[in-house]
């Protein structure tokens, strides 16, 4: 059974999503506020976050910075409905998808789940489990990834994304499998979190030695890992 | 800052300062001036006239025209000494004015040919002053003196050099004045233009400065006084938005809550109720996008421009709308077809924004079109620098009067077709705000064999040439 913490200041609404995922076969802690959040994440394993923007003491945006720093965790953040502005930052900041507050809770369930899909995969036995391009490994089962040997942090739907590019490394990858694949869901018109994970993918990762992109946009198609020379 | 008013102000001083030199001058000669005289120094005369006297009695005529010579040679005054009768004692011709002169005293000879002076050229005026004298004999004579004119009334070039130099520089120094006092006096008016100018495009932090506002006067007061007001709706407007996202977060929670609450009554209930939960989960889900569009529309509207611009594939945009409205069918019966049409040139606009736009518009065409019909999309370009697209229904369209008004926040055309179809009535204010903000139009037009034609016209920038 999943473990999973609910930050949010809400404290009625925590009651209630906990009822509700609960009655899914997760199970629930729940804090209300940033400082709680991270002190709970000290002292248990999580396979899943879910963070409100909107938190006293230390705003769901600092939390995530300092989260990011120690924990690989992912994140599913509830956001503001309208303010795109906090769905970009929070994707840049490291959370892993959003989910704009107030939510139908059937779509909440599917997100997590998609999620931890993700996190939880067991590796088949005829799909690799290492995935080499130049001087980038991938290590599927540990969601670990190496560049020139030392690990880089990456979050789960980074790590997703990545390993779906580079096994069709040289080829493009259509918009909407990826986002099929690494978010779990279909791509909604004018979508940006795509971009958003993309862009923290090449800063990450930075170009190839030879100084040319690790990862081109293709418009109107999707994106492609480019092979170093 | 050297604008229209600034050069208005200095023609006006420029004018004026003219005005006022030429009547200063008009006065100065109407009244004031005097005619360079003569000035006859008559002891100086007289003791010419002694002193020819005195000449020709003890040194005859000769002595006397000799002395007569060199003072005409020295100092170009022709002097002649007359009798008692009033001849010359020389028997020299006189000049005519001297003969009218005399004649007007009483003594006179006939007139006699135009004297001519050493160039030939004929003489000109000359002042003549009579003197009388005793000599030491006892005997009368008269002294005629013929003063040569004041150099004042003829202009030589050497005079007209020096007046057209002094001119120069007077109107130099005073043109320079009439720049300096301009623009003293109109900068302050310019400082309060940029302020105004500032706050007319939303900008209210603009003050017109300290500098200006604490010197004394008429407009540092209006200065200080426009500062106060732009702050105070600056706090207003501030304040304003504050309450309106407090309201929609306060309006979300209980919103929150209901949605969760309403997955619960879903879980424990199963089948029973499906119906009126559908229902209830309906509302909710309207409620929240009429607070979503509630706050857009605030937003927007406090909005003086749209910061983040890029280049935006226009046809990208509209197949993305165009298949996310095919997907919100119920059916598929109603068909969405895009006609492109050719033009160049770049549209910057912020995606998200133009996006929701279009796709507002296109549902709302999807919405009204019968079954079975189709929208249609057209998108060309309009003129030079204008992008122009076309959505059009076969629906009922909407009555004459009322196409302006559609795009006004909450206008329905009857209540009971925006019940059925939904839609809150501020889609098209929103759609208005997104396309005004990026210096575009929109409007609505009735089509002339049925249905709706929603225009929006966007500006192109032209490809720059590498």
């Amino acid at each position: 059974m999943a473990h999973i913490l609910l930050a949010d200041d809400d404290v009625e609404l925590c009651e209630l999503i906990t009822e509700y995922l609960q009655a899914e076969s997760f199970q629930i802690t729940a804090v209300n506020d940033g400082e709680e959040a991270l002190k709970a994440l000290k002292n248990n394993h999580f396979s899943l976050l879910i963070l409100d923007v909107m938190l006293p003491k230390l705003t769901g945006f600092e939390v995530l910075a300092k989260l990011r720093q120690h924990y690989k965790i992912p994140v599913l953040m509830l956001t503001a409905r309208g303010a795109d502005i906090d769905r970009i930052i929070g994707l840049e900041m490291g959370a892993d998808d959003y989910l704009p507050k107030p939510c139908n809770p059937r779509e909440l369930v599917a997100r997590i789940r998609a999620i931890l899909r993700r996190t939880q995969e067991p590796v088949l036995i005829n799909e690799p489990d290492t995935l080499t391009v130049g001087n980038l490994t991938l290590h599927i089962g540990k969601h670990q990834a190496l560049l020139n040997g030392s690990e880089i942090m990456l979050t789960s739907t980074e790590f997703s994304i990545l390993s779906t590019l580079l096994a069709f490394a040289g080829k493009v990858v259509n918009k909407e499998q990826l986002n099929e694949k690494a978010l779990g869901r279909k791509l909604t018109a004018y979508d940006r979190s795509m971009d958003m994970h993309v862009s923290n993918l090449r800063k990450k990762l930075g170009p190839h030695n030879n100084g040319k992109a690790r990862i081109k946009t293709i418009r109107g198609m999707g994106y492609q890992y480019i092979l170093p020379e | 800052m050297f604008n229209n008013f600034y050069w208005q102000t200095f023609l006006r001083f420029c004018a004026l300062s003219l005005v006022m030199m030429l009547t200063a001058a008009a006065v100065y000669f109407a009244f004031i001036y005097e005619k360079p005289s003569y000035m006859p120094n008559r002891p100086l005369f007289a003791s010419y006239a002694s002193a020819a006297v005195s000449v020709y009695e003890y040194g005859g005529s000769r002595a006397l025209l000799e002395w007569l010579t060199r003072l005409e040679d020295e100092r170009n005054i022709h002097m002649y000494l007359l009798d008692r009768s009033g001849n010359d004692v020389l028997n020299r011709d006189l000049p005519p004015d001297i003969i009218t002169a005399i004649k007007s005293r009483g003594t006179w000879r006939d007139s006699l040919p135009t004297p001519l002076d050493k160039q030939g050229k004929p003489k000109l005026k000359e002042k003549i002053i009579f003197t009388q004298v005793l000599s030491q004999q006892g005997n009368p004579y008269i002294l005629v003196t013929a003063l040569p004119p004041p150099s004042n009334s003829r202009v030589s070039v050497d005079t007209a050099q020096t007046l057209g130099l002094r001119l120069f520089v007077a109107i130099g120094i005073g043109g320079l004045i009439c720049v300096w006092i301009t623009w003293y006096l109109t900068r302050p008016v310019s400082k309060l233009r940029q302020a105004t100018q500032e706050w007319s495009t939303g900008n209210l932090a603009a003050r017109v400065g300290s500098e200006l506002g604490n010197r004394q006067g008429e407009i540092p007061a209006l200065a200080r006084d426009l500062d106060k007001m732009a702050e105070r709706l600056q706090n207003l407007i501030d304040s304003q938005k504050r309450l309106l996202s407090d309201v929609s977060h306060e309006l979300r929670t209980p919103l929150a809550r209901l949605q969760i609450a309403l997955g619960l009554a879903r879980q424990r209930n199963g089948n029973v109720m499906q119906h009126e939960l559908d229902r209830i989960e309906l509302e909710a889900e309207r409620l929240n996008e009429m607070i979503g569009q509630i706050l857009s529309l605030v937003r927007l509207d406090s909005l003086a421009q749209i910061e983040d611009k890029e280049e935006v594939d226009i046809i990208e945009l509209i197949n993305s709308a165009i298949s996310n409205a095919e997907f919100e069918q119920m059916n598929n019966s109603k068909q969405l077809q895009l006609n492109q049409g050719h033009f160049s040139g770049k549209l910057l606009a912020n995606a998200n924004l133009l996006y929701s736009a279009l796709e507002n518009v296109i549902r709302n065409a999807l919405r009204y079109t019968p079954e079975n019909s189709r929208v249609i999309i057209d998108v060309n370009a309009s003129g030079q620098d204008q992008l122009k697209i076309t959505v059009r229904d076969f629906g009922a369209g909407v009555p004459e009067p009322m196409l302006t008004k559609l795009f006004e926040p909450f206008f329905r055309v009857a209540d009971a077709r925006e019940r059925n179809t939904g839609g809150y009535g501020l889609g098209l204010a929103i759609v208005k705000r997104a396309i005004e903000l990026h210096d575009g139009k929109v409007y609505a037009n009735n089509a002339a064999d049925g249905g709706l034609i929603i225009t929006i016209l966007l500006p192109l920038t032209p490809f720059l040439r590498a």
